[in-house]
């Protein structure tokens, strides 16, 4: 499966066996391995770095907290990014009315020294696109590209049927590319 | 395959989530339709665009795993101390209501009877400030000179009541004495006067 990191460690459902013992290392392994996915996920969710570190925190909290009454019974990673996509909701309800995205805050997304400035800039362009984009359709890409999930998890983790999900995915592609060639980007001299 | 049919199924070959044999049926109709050429173009720039924007986020994450965990930690930690917050005011204003209802407790004293009741609650317009409060004191200290006052009055009827009882004891203890010697002296008149009486009656011509 896609969501999931490790296939040949210890699985996501026995940490969460372990962690439902009290063991604080089986913790530490989940907050390691699903950290930086969560992170990218609530960044391009919320639009927001500052919130990020908030939520992240809330995120390992509710895992923790869910441990004594986790079964495995689903993917992992669909229940995961459940709490995420909720916690993001949440905080954009609590949010309004919405606040435009500064370019500055965007490009925060992409702080690699070597990333040039002007790849960066760029990034900053597509993320604002991306973060302009109608809610619904703006999920399904995030958890897409920064889920690295199927369309059958995505499916799982909105609770939408898996039709829906792959045509919301087509007119969201559609649009970013619309939206890009309207600022005089196209495609290929972004990222070739 | 139709354009229609294939449209459905581009965003899965976009992202590699066909299987081999729709795969295939995809890329041989894609091959001579201009039209789809054009929409899976599109489709899939903005599929690589979007790439290689997750590939420049990969460095997000800032926090160590401890930070993160501490930050946890101390979220909790507020969260619980909220609750006992929570519940130490929730106490103090249980207890406040309870000594408000016990402050307005009214008991008077009467001469025959004491009344236990609730007296009017404090008026809670009127902030508790310093000088009401000496107010209040005050005002207890006139009520319990009051009080004072009823005890002695109590205590005053109840000696008077005494003394007017063990009077009339006396008096009737005289008075059954005297009785009892008046019936005396009229036993020993009747015992007197019987045998004489008795003389009499015999002597008496019944028959005449």
């Amino acid at each position: 499966m896609n969501g999931n990191p490790s296939d040949n460690k210890t699985s996501e459902h026995d940490l969460m066996n372990r962690c439902r013992d009290g063991d604080s290392a089986a913790f530490a392994e989940l907050v390691h391995r699903w950290d930086s996915r969560v992170c990218r996920v609530l960044g391009r969710l919320t639009g927001n770095r500052a919130e990020v570190e908030d939520l992240r925190q809330e995120v390992f909290l509710r895992v923790l907290r869910a441990a004594p009454r986790y079964h495995a019974n689903g993917s992992f990673s669909t229940w995961i990014y459940r709490i995420v996509l909720n916690l993001a909701r949440d905080a954009a309800r609590r949010r309004r009315p919405v606040e435009p995205l500064d370019e500055q805050t965007l490009m925060d997304f992409t702080p690699d020294p070597a990333v040039s400035a002007q790849q960066r800039e760029l990034a900053a362009q597509v993320g604002q696109v991306l973060a302009e984009l109608p809610q619904p359709l703006r999920e399904v890409l995030v958890l897409k590209h920064f889920g690295n999930l199927t369309f059958a998890e995505i499916a799982g983790v909105l609770g939408e049927p898996a039709s829906t999900v792959k045509s919301r995915a087509r007119v969201a592609l559609s649009t970013l590319h619309h939206q890009l060639s309207r600022r005089g980007l196209s495609d290929e001299e972004l990222f070739p | 395959v139709n354009c229609t049919e294939v449209k459905d199924h581009l965003v899965e070959f976009v992202y590699g989530e066909l299987t081999p044999p729709a795969r295939e049926e995809v890329e041989r109709h894609v091959a001579d339709c201009s039209l789809c050429q054009s929409a899976l173009r599109e489709l899939r720039g903005a599929q690589r665009t979007l790439s290689a924007l997750a590939s420049a986020d990969a460095v997000i994450p800032a926090a160590s795993d401890a930070r993160l965990v501490a930050g946890m930690v101390l979220r909790q930690d507020r969260i619980r101390s909220r609750w006992q917050r929570i519940a130490l005011w929730s106490v103090t204003a249980a207890a406040i209501l309870l000594l408000t209802y016990l402050a307005s407790l009214r008991i008077e004293f009467h001469a025959t009877h004491i009344v236990l009741a609730w007296g009017a609650r404090p008026s809670s317009a009127a902030p508790a400030t310093a000088l009401n409060v000496q107010e209040s004191l005050l005002r207890h200290e006139d009520h319990l000179r009051d009080v004072d006052r009823l005890v002695a009055l109590i205590v005053r009827t109840l000696d008077a009541e005494g003394s007017r009882v063990e009077h009339s004891l006396a008096t009737l203890r005289d008075r059954l004495a005297a009785v009892e010697r008046r019936g005396d002296t009229r036993w020993r008149t009747v015992a007197r006067i019987l045998p004489t009486m008795a003389d009499e009656v015999a002597a008496f011509p019944l028959h005449q």
